[in-house]
């Protein structure tokens, strides 16, 4: 999974392309590719059978990091972002990268919201980061080259209907009926 | 597949208060959250109660419950209340993986987010 075929030039978005079980796109580091990547992973969750949580949990990483690199990061001009998937048995694994200055999201450290219960304490900013660190088990940066890669790795289980993430709080019972939260 | 994000507003009349209902639907990601955000802060800021239905809101990212935080953050500064209703399952595992459950107004349903005291009547 932590390997994907040669960047193209830093011209125009290029098509999605499937190697054996991986799905790999390329696109221009800004929000409106969020929407379209979107479409496209659940695409290909659904060629994988995956649960519909993992494919969810897979959105919400794409998303974050998409808007954490087109907020935050640096990418060259004209680069264009890359994203890998690749499903194998129960496992899904997802590579992230750029060209661009170094810029490692996983660093980041995530609010603490334990014990608050005023919004008026809530930072606003890093919850981004809290989810995605919570979907994927495995999460890692290096510096490859003049790219930064960013590599997830989940293994699920297709009997769970819901994203069964570790959770902040163990009172569930805090929650709205019918959530589904197991 | 998820369908693009879908926004409207209505408003409601319960016991005496009245709600302005954001009804959200599709998918709220990091592309659209700003006209999420700027449509809830338009009705708290103008001393609105508002209600965020989710019933038919298929997927947020963190820049979504962004809006909803600074919602619940301007309706208390006015006295309001901001209340959010009908979470999916998926949805509801995103707030409470972030812990915000406990920080929000989080209602099974619009009809209970409806029924329940603590919303000032608009005017009053």
């Amino acid at each position: 999974m932590d390997t994907f075929p040669a960047a193209p030039d830093r011209a125009k978005p290029v098509s999605p392309t499937v190697a054996g079980d991986q799905f790999s796109v390329q696109f221009p580091a800004r929000l409106g590719e969020i929407g379209p990547l979107i479409t496209m992973i659940e695409t290909v969750g659904r060629w994988h059978d995956a649960p519909g949580a993992v494919v969810y949990g897979l959105s919400v990483v794409v998303d974050e990091l998409v808007a954490n690199v087109v907020h935050h990061a640096r990418p060259d001009p004209g680069a264009l972002l890359r994203v890998s998937v690749a499903f194998s048995g129960d496992s899904v694994g997802l590579v992230f990268d750029w060209p661009g200055e170094s810029f490692d999201p996983v660093s980041f450290a995530t609010p603490d919201l334990d014990g608050r219960s005023d919004p008026d304490d809530v930072p606003v900013g890093g919850l981004g980061l809290c989810l995605v660190q919570a979907f994927a088990q495995e999460m890692r940066y290096r510096r490859d080259g003049d790219r930064n890669v960013v590599v997830f790795e989940r293994r699920y289980d297709r009997d769970r209907s819901v994203l069964a993430l570790p959770p902040r709080e163990t009172a569930e019972g805090a929650l709205s009926p019918g959530s589904g939260v197991q | 597949m998820i369908e693009p994000l879908r926004l409207s507003t209505r408003r409601v009349t319960a016991d005496a208060a009245e709600f302005h209902v954001v009804e959200l639907a599709g998918r709220l990601d990091s592309a659209n959250a700003h006209q999420v955000e700027e449509s809830i802060l338009r009705l708290t800021e103008a001393g609105s109660n508002v209600i965020v239905n989710c019933a038919d809101l298929l997927f947020v990212a963190s820049s979504g419950m962004r809006a909803f935080i600074l919602g619940a953050r301007s309706a208390k500064a006015q006295g309001r209340v901001f209340r959010v209703a009908g979470l999916i399952p998926h949805v509801s595992e995103v707030f409470r993986v972030t812990g915000l459950y406990r920080i929000l107004d989080i209602r099974p349903t619009l009809e209970d987010a409806l029924d329940q005291p603590g919303a000032v009547a608009v005017g009053s």
